[in-house]
């Protein structure tokens, strides 16, 4: 049984060569698929708690994301032999009218560390274009980006789209540099993701409620 | 009464004016048409390294918003896709510069060619009584723009001499046109370069001092004008080190990201702070609310100097023209005779 404490390390570091070993090493020396992705997924919780505490920078965040991104490829196979699946699906989001993508992107990224299937619909994306994703995928979460005051008003239409649609399982949470939490609240979102660290706290509380 | 240009220069040496100023880094066109009662444009104008005025309409505006500077834009080109979006705005998208190969492909204009400042030197000529600042980029955010910011992120770590030599080309181009600035008569360069999101900058402050802060030192040797460092976020943990290159002045101090009278207590006695006004108040408040947080901004930083109001980002097209002329009525109204003369904030810091 392989020691997983060096894998969450080197994630951790975004040490993508040594994660990617060490996930081969682990899956060859037959260690139960969930312990290795519980130690994968506990590796990007660190760095969104770090994140937030003005630990660590973008650029670790990605640079472990991508060292995740690369071990979870290893393990996947395994995954799907297994049975084991995401813990649920997301669709994510920038509202019309606004191209900005690097705060949507992160949290994407700190999704997927967290065993959060992400169907990205990009940028410029219409309100009914993410109640349609959620239905398609049947997606528990519908994450949505402003960067603008103009756009972020927009998102108001967006859970009106989804409570339309009768999506009444499928959590709406909204972030970005003008977003606040009273705003959330006033559209009738069920959460507000301050930044891209916290989403993922913010993801898994807003499934459990 | 002293002019505008008289009122912006005192509260950039963190001087108490008779008056606090109202300025702007940036003000949209879109924004301001109806306003003015101009035709709306037929072609597209904006443009990010361009100018949205002429400056008989730049003094135009300025007088309609009570405003006390005009800018002028001579910034370098960003090698980036830019997709328009509504009201004439503008994104960067995907960065074109990812090889050391794809470096070649960066020209920009030659900044010893007289002809690259010809607006320049006649808007600082035509300035009138208004202070005119000069609006260009340092350099890291058209490096982090050309390479892509994930791409630029990672590059930091997997192949840092490219984005060293990405900045270099665009701090060698700004030092000249700093020198050129300074010498045409602007008052105060301003460089706008977002580097931060609400909880910090984008990338470590130990990066910032290895990468960034020995080419604000390069550049800095070449002002000789009030140096304004514009960035959205929070750029708090970076504050210590801008003061010691010594840059006059930050703007916009967005209220979301930073708390600026923890910023003026901290260090007003190094940095003028121009800005807070809150955008999503300029956009979805009322006119009383702006007024009154305008007042509150006025009264807790401008007493001793070394504030100026403006908005917590730009006059952008969905500011709200009401809202707007309340935060420089406020100014009028709040910051002039009236004001305390005492200074009740700011620590002064003992001499080393």
């Amino acid at each position: 049984m392989a020691d997983l404490a060096p894998l969450t390390a080197a994630i951790e570091a975004g040490d993508r060569t040594t994660a990617v070993r060490l996930a081969q090493e682990a899956v060859a020396a037959g260690t139960p698929p969930q312990e290795i992705l519980d130690s994968m997924t506990f590796a990007m919780q660190e760095i969104g708690g770090r994140f937030q505490r003005n630990e660590i920078w973008v650029p670790e965040m990605l640079i472990a994301a991508r060292a995740m991104k690369e071990a979870m490829a290893v393990l996947e196979p395994v995954l799907v032999g297994a049975g084991i699946k995401p813990e649920a699906t997301a669709i994510l989001g920038t509202v019309k009218g606004d191209l900005h993508d690097i705060g949507k992107n992160l949290v994407g990224m700190m999704w997927k560390g967290a065993n959060i299937e992400v169907v990205d619909l990009g940028t410029n994306v219409p309100p009914a274009r993410f109640a349609e994703a959620a239905k398609e995928h049947g997606a528990r979460l519908v994450g949505v980006s402003a960067l603008l005051t103009t756009t972020m008003v927009g998102m108001r239409d967006v859970v009106a789209a989804i409570r339309t649609a009768g999506l009444d399982d499928t959590k709406v949470i909204v972030g970005g540099a003008p977003v606040t939490e009273a705003f959330a609240r006033e559209i009738g979102a069920d959460a507000y993701a301050g930044d891209a660290g916290s989403a993922v706290e913010v993801a898994q509380a807003a499934l459990r409620g | 009464m002293p002019t505008s240009r008289e009122l912006v220069a005192a509260a950039l040496r963190r001087e108490q004016p008779d008056r606090v100023p109202y300025c702007e880094v940036y003000v949209s066109r879109s924004f301001v048409t109806p306003l003015m009662g101009w035709d709306p444009p037929t072609t597209a104008k904006a443009n990010f390294e361009g100018n949205e005025f002429t400056i008989d309409e730049y003094k135009a505006v300025a007088e309609r918003l009570g405003l006390d500077n005009i800018t002028f834009v001579l910034r370098a080109p960003v090698y980036s896709e830019i997709v328009p979006g509504d009201h004439d705005t503008l994104f960067y998208t995907r960065g074109l510069i990812r090889s050391a190969a794809d470096v070649e492909t960066i020209l920009l204009p030659d900044p010893d060619d007289d002809a690259l400042y010809e607006g320049a030197a006649s808007f600082a000529r035509d300035r009138g009584d208004y202070s005119a600042w000069f609006i260009t980029r340092h350099g890291i955010s058209p490096t982090m723009l050309s390479m892509g910011i994930e791409e630029f992120s990672v590059a930091l770590y997997d192949d840092r001499r490219l984005v060293e030599r990405i900045l270099d080309l665009y701090v060698d181009w700004i030092e000249v046109v700093a020198e050129r600035a300074s010498r045409l008569g602007f008052d105060a360069f301003v460089t706008t370069d977002d580097i931060a999101f609400n909880n910090g900058p984008f990338f470590s402050p130990q990066i910032f001092r290895e990468l960034v802060l020995p080419r604000f030192v390069r550049v800095a040797k070449r002002i000789s004008i009030p140096w304004v460092f514009h960035s959205d976020g929070n750029v708090t943990p970076l504050l210590d080190d801008l003061a010691a290159v010594g840059i006059a002045a930050i703007h916009p101090v967005e209220p979301a990201a930073m708390d600026i009278r923890q910023v003026k207590r901290t260090y007003g006695d190094r940095l003028c702070l121009i800005g807070n006004v809150d955008m999503n108040l300029l956009s979805l408040g009322t006119a009383d609310e702006v007024e009154e947080t305008v007042r509150g901004l006025i009264y807790d930083l401008a007493p001793g100097g070394g504030y100026i109001v403006s908005s917590g980002n730009s006059l952008a097209h969905y500011c709200r023209p009401e809202n707007v002329l309340a935060m420089s009525g406020a100014v009028r109204r709040y910051g002039g005779e009236q004001l305390p003369q005492t200074i009740a904030t700011a620590p002064r810091r003992s001499a080393p």
